[in-house]
């Protein structure tokens, strides 16, 4: 989980304080406090107890409806690291729209149910789940899957990106209608190496949706890893909601590196995707 | 005879049951049940409680979990005072085996269970460093 500045996590878990927490998470970020955010457990004195027995004393826990989550985080001194648990994304929403402000959320357990996609194993996503993690992102947090504290977090929507699921319009994410050179190149597994360089966003709309989703497809089909970003932020450009993140508008100057098989080639082939505007042209007003 | 119900992350519970039996015998009454992360809390508590019908000769069921504040003995907790139950945290190959004898005997649960976590706690010992006291006392 990244170090957050206020030393405030939040998760999804609806297993709320179990092992995996209290193994795992509580050590590995020095948490001090659990705040579970659930009006359930709120009302339920037996609930409230077990999430404060399996503490086992080695962290403070308060429960608290999900509306009260920012009072509940206020009542210590500030810098205490603790960590906030939702039951549900759902729950995530209800704390939001009572004021709470957070700038990252980890999904870390959400069981199977009938109509859920599995994920990982331990997240499994419905469509109201996915259009939760949609409208979170829109307000700027940064939704990620990560069960466990050695897990890498990952990006929950483009690992299963479908139509239905994004309910993008079909021809958004049919294949490119890519010219014959912009195919991914022929990959010489000869080496595992790296090239880096800078690369401008020349379409007219900038690295929106679709051109987003273009060029998220086209680095997926890259052996390479190909990883983007600004000022030393990165996103891996397979995914599509990590390069929507970037808000990278038009003439904005990329920091682009490839790393892996056929690096090279792959670092000229996305040279001129970016070139050609995503295949949507160069727009007005940039330097292209 | 009461009832015990073994719960655990991954497959420890039915690797303990079958451990047992291979020392002393087959178990009367008991089940296994394997809380997997693919889970949601309310499905495993369904299957307890499947469970806990399923081996209730009339005494009971004590439930023995494999780690205290684990997924599995919360479930069990929140069954408490609903069902005819009990629970143990901290399951053991000595409490299994003891739980085999002693099942025999008694009929209160909460007696039961006092025993096996009595049992199980003696059995955690820093063995070497008691070897060496020995060895010195003689």
């Amino acid at each position: 989980m990244p170090e957050s500045l206020s030393g405030t996590f939040f998760r999804v878990d609806p297993r709320l304080v179990h092992a995996t927490l209290m193994s795992g998470w509580v050590p590995s970020l020095g948490l001090e406090r659990l705040v579970i955010a659930c009006r359930d457990v709120a009302a339920d004195r037996r609930l409230a107890t077990i999430c404060r027995m399996s503490a086992m004393d080695q962290v403070l826990v308060r429960c608290v409806r999900e509306e009260q989550v920012s009072d509940a985080l206020a009542e210590v001194r500030s810098g205490c690291r603790q960590m906030v648990l939702f039951v549900s994304l759902a729950g995530v929403e209800r704390a939001l729209d009572s004021g709470l402000q957070i700038d990252a959320i980890n999904v870390g357990h959400l069981p199977r149910a009938d109509g859920t996609k599995m994920l990982v194993p331990a997240v499994h996503l419905s469509a109201e789940d996915r259009a939760v993690i949609d409208r979170l992102t829109e307000r700027g947090i940064r939704v990620y899957v990560q069960p466990l504290a050695d897990d890498d977090p990952r990006d929950p929507l483009t690992d299963e990106l479908s139509t239905s699921d994004l309910q993008i319009p079909s021809d958004l994410l049919s294949e490119p209608d890519l010219p014959p050179d912009a195919g991914a190149p022929e990959i010489k597994d000869d080496s595992k190496d790296r090239v880096a360089g800078v690369l401008e966003v020349v379409n007219e709309r900038g690295l929106h949706l679709r051109a987003a989703s273009v060029l998220a497809q086209f680095a997926g089909k890259l052996a390479a890893s190909v990883e983007v970003g600004q000022g030393g932020d990165f996103v891996n450009a397979k995914s599509l909601l990590g390069l929507t993140t970037l808000g990278a508008g038009p003439g904005t100057k990329l920091d682009v590196v490839v790393t892996g098989p056929g690096a090279k080639d792959a670092f000229e082939a996305l040279r001129g995707l970016f070139a050609r505007g995503f295949e949507e042209g160069v727009g007005r007003g940039t330097g292209a | 005879m009461i009832g015990l119900l073994l719960l655990s992350h991954g497959r420890l519970a039915q690797a303990f049951i079958d451990t047992a039996v291979e020392i002393v015998g087959p178990f009367e009454a008991a089940e296994a049940l394997a809380v997997s992360r693919q889970e949601g809390l309310e499905e495993v508590e369904a299957r307890m409680i499947a469970a806990i019908g399923r081996i209730d000769r009339g005494r009971g069921v004590l439930v023995l979990a494999d780690m205290f504040g684990g997924t599995a003995a919360n479930v069990a907790l929140r069954l408490v005072g609903r069902y005819p139950i009990d629970v143990v945290t901290g399951a053991s190959l000595p409490m299994l085996l003891k739980a085999s004898s002693a099942r025999r005997t008694i009929t209160d649960r909460g007696a039961l269970a006092t025993i096996l976590c009595s049992h199980g706690q003696q059995n955690i010992s820093f063995a070497s460093q008691l070897l060496k006291e020995r060895e010195q006392d003689a």
